[in-house]
């Protein structure tokens, strides 16, 4: 049982649960904005439209928020289950920011997500779009409370340590909050999960256009979400290279890793390809721009950029995975930004509603934003090793005191119950999109099959 | 009243709220096929949580991270040392969103249909069961090691202490559903209901004597604060009153009375445990380990700021909630609604 050690599985488990986890909650966040937009409209205009649209989306938000729910507890409860040393060490700090983001935004969104579903007839238009509104802040805000706590385990900051207790303690809940990564992370996660609504809008829609059904709404969707998606993308553009500048000041190992750079040197290149020699600590063959990673790390052609070297063997992350990882999120990032301006630039010239050849491929390039959101959190996790708080708190020493059998059995259960929900969820995305007609379809509030014609 | 004496009850606070809003949950999942006997039934009861479950469960996740934030060492200990029961619970917790969010979806798909009602049912029962079983646990002792992990096995936690204090539980849960289900339903169904409630309502006064029985010769420990402060007893003794009222209320059809009282039986039960466990959280076999909400604590600081954030907060969740249910008081219906 050498090769399954405990670090490992539990590693693991949480990579997977984390992974499939966050496969839903992009999604959650983006379409809660343009549900409450739409619910908006309908209430200004009262145009019936608006009022199909809502409901039509709202149908696609639960299918997807259903498994984010059921997904989102494991989240919680796993520091306490498989990382029991990591939970005494930074509990007095990591758990508020947790605590705050049920009573702040847990209950905001899912309290509003059944007045939204269910009370469409009890409510007025106003309480639906406020309903809309409050599970749009609840998800956003809940993005905030996340990204503070694991981007203090980034760049922890607020604290001091109690030798006594072995544990971090609390000294500023702001400092704590506000720690020098959290806000340039939350906008590079924000933007994202924008991005990704946007694509599942225009990739739905395009469906419908290619199918000729549901054309109004799929137009009307189509524009909203090629919009909003390249104000996020070209953002996004912006707050990745921010990102990759602030990683270069506050964790330089970690950006040493996704760059494969092993010397200090002045004009430094950024490499395009590059296999790694651990033993000789250098690159055994590589092709870069010169200069180029001196120039976006720190703005200077000439600045020296640190290496890998500069720090001991065991406090390097892994080189090569990152370095992988790390280029598929900046490459399927920049296919994303040239993507939505391509998108734009077809709509202004009234090209993109029957340009059939586009409208497919913007139904089969709905993955990129999924896998730029799941590589971008391998590189963030990942490029923190071999620290699970950086600098403070060893992953290796993190974990709870389990046996081997204990964690396999539950990370074989997860593999098993979490392709099921995936396939499941995929299903029924791909069904409640193929059956929705926009003239027959009553969606929520009366009987699918009572058969009574119903006037919308 | 120190600031951790504040958070143990506050704690309570929100297990307590998770308890009797999602007991009902819990308690109509446990009781699925056999409460809902038709399809339309079947359908109703999911209607009947439908809007309010999800927000339900959030207490329990506010619970948790209330835990983790204000005795981060008790999190951790039970946690881990109850690992796979914990993973049991998750399991549930999963498949409940799921049975319950794609019941409707999957109408026309009898045979998935039918899978997402089992789903609903196991991870509904589950968790009703494993609760009460970790509070037995945690009220009987269990091993730690110097480090506070938890040093027995899986089936160690399976005691027959635990087993009746998991009954105990589960019954409460189940008496909860039902009395919710009368006001929520007419009918058949509504009829059904009436006739578990009094039904679960002796089981549960037999099984909770059973288990305070069991508390006074295997947890005498639980009984320190009552004896010290003798007023305490009326504590548990408003649980029994509260049974003893179930019937009466029956009779005058007073449902609503009815679930109010099963509503504080769960919150009597809660504090019960509570009262006896202060201000130990966890029971060590060996005393000088028991995790109290002294040495298993958070910083002064970070219970002043969680203090202010609950203060905040609560009181606004408490305000939206109560409108939510007030929206959709009244019968549930069968119809599909998403």
């Amino acid at each position: 049982m050498e090769f399954f050690d405990v670090v490992l599985l539990s590693r693991l488990q949480f990579t997977l649960t984390a992974i499939i986890h966050y496969f839903f909650v992009p999604l959650t966040i983006g379409l809660a904005i343009f549900i409450a937009y739409l619910e908006f409209r309908y209430w200004r205009t009262g145009e019936a439209l608006y009022d199909k649209m809502a409901r039509f989306w709202t149908k696609l938000f639960l299918v997807n928020f259903a498994v984010g729910v059921a997904t989102g507890i494991t989240m919680e409860f796993q520091f306490g289950t498989n990382w029991a040393a990591y939970s005494r060490y930074v509990g007095d700090i990591f758990g508020a920011p947790l605590a705050a983001e049920g009573v702040f935004a847990f209950f905001l969104e899912s309290v509003f997500i059944g007045l939204l579903v269910f009370g469409r007839d009890k409510i007025s238009k106003g309480m639906r779009f406020f309903a809309a509104l409050m599970v749009a802040i609840g998800t956003n805000f809940s993005a905030f409370w996340i990204i503070a706590a694991n981007s203090w385990m980034q760049t922890p900051a607020g604290y001091r340590i109690n030798e006594e207790l072995g544990r971090a303690e609390m000294t500023s809940f702001y400092e704590v909050l506000f720690n020098p990564s959290t806000l340039v992370r939350l906008s590079h996660v924000l933007e994202g999960a924008y991005i990704t609504a946007a694509f599942f809008i225009i990739a739905v829609s395009a469906y419908y256009l290619l199918n000729k059904r549901n054309v109004e709404l799929a137009k009307s969707s189509m524009k909203f979400a090629v919009i909003f998606g390249l104000v996020f993308a070209l953002l996004q553009g912006a707050s990745g290279h921010s990102h990759a500048v602030l990683v270069a000041e506050t964790q330089p190992e970690k950006l040493a890793a996704y760059e494969a750079h092993w010397e200090t040197e002045e004009r430094a290149a950024l490499l395009l390809f590059a296999i790694p020699d651990y033993e000789n600590e250098r690159n055994r063959f590589e092709i870069g721009i010169p200069g180029a990673l001196s120039l976006l790390a720190h703005s200077d052609i000439n600045a020296p950029v640190t290496g890998l070297r500069e720090f001991a063997p065991e406090d390097r992350p892994p080189v090569l995975g990152n370095f992988i990882s790390f280029r598929i999120m900046v490459g399927t990032g920049t296919l994303i930004i040239f993507w939505m301006i391509f998108l734009a630039v077809q709509m202004k010239r009234g090209r993109l509603y029957d340009n059939e050849l586009v409208l497919k491929a913007a139904v089969w390039l709905l993955p990129l934003p999924y896998i730029a959101n799941t590589f971008g959190w391998i590189v963030a996790e990942w490029g923190r090793q071999p620290w699970i708080v950086y600098g403070l708190l060893r992953t290796a020493d993190a974990v709870s005191h389990l046996s081997v059998a204990e964690v396999l059995i539950s990370l074989v259960l997860f593999i098993a119950i979490y392709a099921f929900l995936l396939f499941l969820m995929i299903f029924l995305m791909i069904r409640e999109v193929k059956k929705f007609n926009v003239d027959i379809d009553t969606t929520i509030d009366r009987p699918m099959d009572s058969g009574k014609e119903v006037t919308l | 009243m120190d600031l951790n004496a504040i958070w143990f009850i506050l704690f309570g606070v929100l297990i307590i709220g998770y308890a009797i809003l999602d007991g009902f949950d819990l308690g109509i999942g446990s009781l699925f096929h056999y409460l809902g006997k038709t399809e339309d039934e079947k359908k109703i009861l999911i209607n009947s949580i439908g809007p309010v479950w999800d927000g339900n469960e959030v207490w329990l996740i506010t619970g948790g991270g209330a835990l983790f934030a204000a005795f981060p060492f008790v999190y951790a200990t039970v946690f881990s040392g109850f690992y796979l029961a914990m993973m049991l619970v998750l399991f549930g917790l999963i498949f409940r969103a799921i049975g319950i969010e794609y019941y409707f979806k999957l109408d026309d798909d009898k045979p998935m249909q039918k899978l997402m009602g089992n789903l609903f049912f196991i991870g509904s029962f589950l968790p009703a069961l494993l609760f009460g079983v970790a509070v037995g646990n945690v009220v009987v002792g269990i091993p730690l090691d110097d480090m506070q992990n938890y040093a027995g096995s899986f089936f160690a936690l399976l005691n027959p202490y635990a087993l009746i204090l998991g009954v105990v539980g589960l019954l409460g849960f189940l008496l909860q559903g039902v009395t919710y289900t009368t006001l929520k339903t007419e009918g058949d169904l509504q009829q059904r209901a009436i006739g578990l409630t009094s039904k679960f309502c002796w089981s549960l006064l037999g099984a909770w004597i059973i288990g305070t029985v069991a508390t006074y010769f295997l947890a005498p420990h639980m009984f320190t604060n009552l004896n010290n402060f003798p007023v305490l007893f009326a504590i548990p003794l408003a649980t029994l009153l509260l049974l003893a009222a179930i019937p009466v209320l029956l009779k005058k059809e007073a449902y609503g009375k009815v679930f109010i009282a099963s509503s504080l039986i769960i919150a009597t039960k809660i504090i019960t445990v509570a009262v006896g466990l202060f201000p130990n959280m966890v029971i060590a076999t060996d005393p000088a380990r028991n995790l109290t909400i002294y040495n298993a604590s958070s910083t002064d600081l970070t219970l002043t700021v969680m203090l202010i954030i609950a203060l905040i907060g609560v009181p606004i969740v408490l305000a939206y909630t109560t409108y939510v249910y007030y929206v959709f008081r009244g019968k549930a219906t069968v119809e599909r609604h998403y």
